[in-house]
């Protein structure tokens, strides 16, 4: 018996976050897609199997559809201007810069914040009457930005609202990432007569592309799920043009109490995640 | 054990919950707690009934017991200006109701308005929930219809002197089904139009003599729009208030209520009383420029109403407390315009009390609701959420010439949404619709032809 505890102690440290694990995400994941299969009948806790039926119902929603473009739009769109900004923040406070860390706080404050305190930051950033950026355009006598009444002014606004909130945490982990690169390696290479966007090419990127990894799934996952910051801006609007996923299954779910179809739309997203991810380790985990 | 063992051990234990959540969802095999409740509470209701000539009540004072009950509004923490009074009249009904019960305790749980039918839905599927609960009377269908409230039988409601209810209709219209009433109104909620009697006066009108008719709120939006100023404030970024507010008023004061939805709970808003609602809303963004394309992207136009932003506005009664104080005696308010021919329409609605099935007291619990509905009670309630009392013998005590207001007018316009099963839908799709033709993505027939399919389609 002593054997097998010495033998097997990592293991045996692991059962409680397993068992934990089983409970509060595996259970419920197929709890959800068992769900997705049944429709809610007049009684309570009673389902009625259904079949695929829900993933029909939700293929012809119309909502299913625009909410789909709103999505793709949303995601890329954050996800691009999130890493990129990020990187160059990174690459920028790796270099010997006064007052490093409280740049690096600064940058960091706005993931800190409550998404609902962001969210209404820019709600009355950008309000049509009221804001402080109308108020100077004003004084300046500029015409003032209207974006929160026009579908794509809308989006754009959700989309800076993300990425502002966001970069902190990109910026955050490609710093820690830079920081394990040896400064020799760099030296060589700019001694063999290697560019800034060479080093960067052919040695910075592919030593941190596995920290760069984490950072497009965790985002990924981050901007497929959210719904805060939308709900507080816009709500999902206007004409449903910030209907991100996260918005539309809370609709699905708890303003039409559509569980089946919610569920179908939920087993929908955690497929669309699985292919994404894969996609993202096939592209950066094969061999150099 | 060897390795391979151990894994096959965790592999097991996985699979068994995986069957577990699989078959919970097997027909007829409800959670046994659901099963106790369901099956237990009808006889606890009927054996009460039986005592209730012993004692004043339905339940035994002496009983040892808590209710439960989940609100908007906290009774027991620091509360905001404008919710502090409602809460101070909850705790004036526990201290009513324990002087009859002195051993109940009860429980407060705190849930944000516009997620407390959620969560009781939620808490309801597994089988939990509160023993009463304050919901929007507008949408009990989705609680009732799953069967997640007890109703208010016409054994409870005979211990309520039914003469003294202002409109009673209401609460039927939106919580009576198959002849069972599921939740019962604190105060009413009407809409109106609000104005700033100061602004009239600058340009030139008359402050007591408002717009009656839609071409008048038209004339009246174009006189006070100048400058920065615009004539008329209406949400259009947020779908309770739109839908509620004016858009489906202005669709049933061109017709009836069979021109929001049918009888059948189809779409009735593709009819001629539709298409001139949504032209009309169209005009006033678009063509007369008397409301701000801002409104789109509003959550809340009382905000710009009380900021000067607008010299009209049209909301809730809810609204009394920021206008009055932004306002004072310059506040202005008359009913909702309406089409030439047509007449005005005030939706109103209410937080309700209803039981969840949950409750493992139910004759406890409607003895708390009872509380809420008493004489010393309702002009209170009214008063803390700026509506209008539930009793006729309130209205004496109300002093607010501006309650007593719309007391009068949801007495005269006052109007149930119809009742549909996909009430939630109906919300979003006319709201949607309605902003396309605002921003002239749509022209106002074609959108509502096509929001009315859309909508239809759901019921095949």
């Amino acid at each position: 018996m002593k054997r097998f505890f010495e033998k097997n102690f990592y293991i045996l440290l692991t059962i409680p976050a397993t068992v934990m694990i089983a409970f509060i995400s595996i259970y419920p994941a197929f709890y959800s897609f068992a769900l997705s299969l049944n429709k809610l009948t007049n009684a309570v806790g009673k389902f009625e199997y259904v079949g695929l039926k829900n993933y029909v119902r939700l293929f012809r929603n119309p909502d299913f559809l625009s909410s789909g473009i709103v999505s793709l739009k949303y995601i890329s769109i954050s996800l691009v201007g999130t890493i990129f900004l990020g990187l160059i923040l990174a690459l920028l406070l790796n270099k010997k810069v006064k007052f490093k860390g409280t740049f690096m706080s600064i940058f960091l404050i706005p993931w800190i914040i409550s998404e609902v305190v962001s969210g209404n930051m820019f709600r009355w950033l950008f309000d049509g009457s009221f804001s402080i950026i109308n108020e100077m355009l004003s004084e300046a006598g500029l015409p003032a930005l209207k974006l929160l009444n026009n579908p794509d002014g809308a989006l754009a606004i959700v989309n800076t609202a993300t990425i502002w909130r966001n970069l902190g945490f990109a910026m955050i982990i490609f710093i820690a990432a830079l920081q394990t690169i040896d400064p020799n390696v760099i030296e060589a290479a700019k001694v063999d007569g290697a560019g800034g966007w060479q080093q960067f090419r052919f040695i910075t990127f592919p030593l941190i592309r596995y920290h760069f990894m984490v950072v497009l799934i965790l985002l990924t996952l981050f901007f497929i799920n959210q719904v805060t910051t939308v709900f507080v801006i816009t709500r999902g609007g206007p004409v449903d043009s910030t209907l991100v996923p996260g918005m539309f299954l809370y609709r699905l779910a708890f303003n039409y109490f559509d569980l089946g179809q919610a569920s179908a739309f939920s087993v929908f997203l955690f497929v669309v995640n699985i292919i994404v991810i894969s996609f993202y380790i096939r592209l950066l985990m094969r061999p150099q | 054990m060897t390795k391979r063992r151990f894994f096959t051990l965790i592999t097991m234990i996985i699979i068994i919950i995986t069957t577990f959540s699989l078959s919970s969802c097997v027909p007829a095999q409800a959670p046994a707690t659901t099963e106790a409740v369901t099956e237990e509470t009808p006889t606890t209701a009927e054996e009460t009934t039986a005592e209730e000539k012993t004692y004043e009540g339905r339940v035994d004072p002496n009983i040892t017991a808590t209710l439960e009950v989940w609100t908007y509004y906290d009774p027991t923490g620091p509360q905001t200006e404008i919710l502090d009074p409602v809460a101070k009249t909850a705790l004036k009904v526990v201290e009513n109701f324990n002087k009859k019960y002195p051993n109940v305790k009860i429980n407060f749980t705190v849930v944000p308005w516009d997620q407390i039918q959620d969560k009781v839905f939620t808490a309801g599927q597994a089988g939990q929930g509160p023993d009463v609960a304050t919901l929007m009377i507008q949408r009990m269908a989705e609680l009732v219809e799953p069967g997640l409230l007890y109703p208010i039988t016409e054994d409870y409601l005979s211990d309520l002197d039914l003469e003294d209810w202002v409109n009673f209709e209401i609460d039927k219209g939106y919580a009576q089904f198959d002849g069972q009433l599921y939740g019962i109104s604190q105060a009413l909620h009407g809409r109106l139009l609000w104005y700033n009697k100061k602004a009239f006066k600058e340009a030139g009108l008359d402050p007591e003599k408002p717009p009656e008719t839609w071409t008048q709120l038209v004339e009246y939006g174009k006189a006070l729009t100048k400058g920065k100023q615009y004539g008329l404030a209406i949400t259009a970024g947020e779908k309770n208030q739109a839908t509620f507010e004016w858009l489906w008023p202005w669709i049933i004061a061109g017709g009836g209520l069979e021109d929001l939805f049918k009888k059948d709970g189809t779409a009735g808003w593709d009819g001629n009383a539709g298409q001139q609602a949504f032209q009309f809303i169209y005009d006033l963004f678009n063509v007369n420029k008397i409301v701000s394309m801002d409104a789109v992207g509003w959550v809340d136009g009382t905000e710009h109403f009380v900021a000067g932003d607008t010299a009209m506005f049209i909301g809730g009664t809810y609204r009394i407390i920021p206008i009055t104080k932004a306002l004072g005696d310059d506040t202005g308010y008359a009913p909702i315009p309406y089409p030439e021919g047509g007449h005005s329409v005030n939706i109103a609605n209410s937080w309700a009390l209803g039981i969840s099935k949950a409750s493992k007291n139910p004759d406890l619990a409607w003895e708390l609701i009872k509380e809420w509905l008493t004489p010393e009670i309702v002009p209170q309630e009214a008063t803390a959420e700026g509506a209008v009392p539930i009793r006729k013998s309130a209205l004496k005590e109300i002093t607010d010439p501006i309650l007593l207001f719309f007391a009068e007018n949801v007495g005269k316009y006052g109007q149930p949404v119809p009742p549909t099963k996909f009430h939630q839908q109906g919300q979003d799709i006319t709201f949607s619709a309605i902003q396309e033709v605002i921003l002239g993505k749509k022209d106002p027939a074609q959108a509502v032809k096509d929001s009315a399919a859309e909508f239809n389609a759901l019921f095949k």
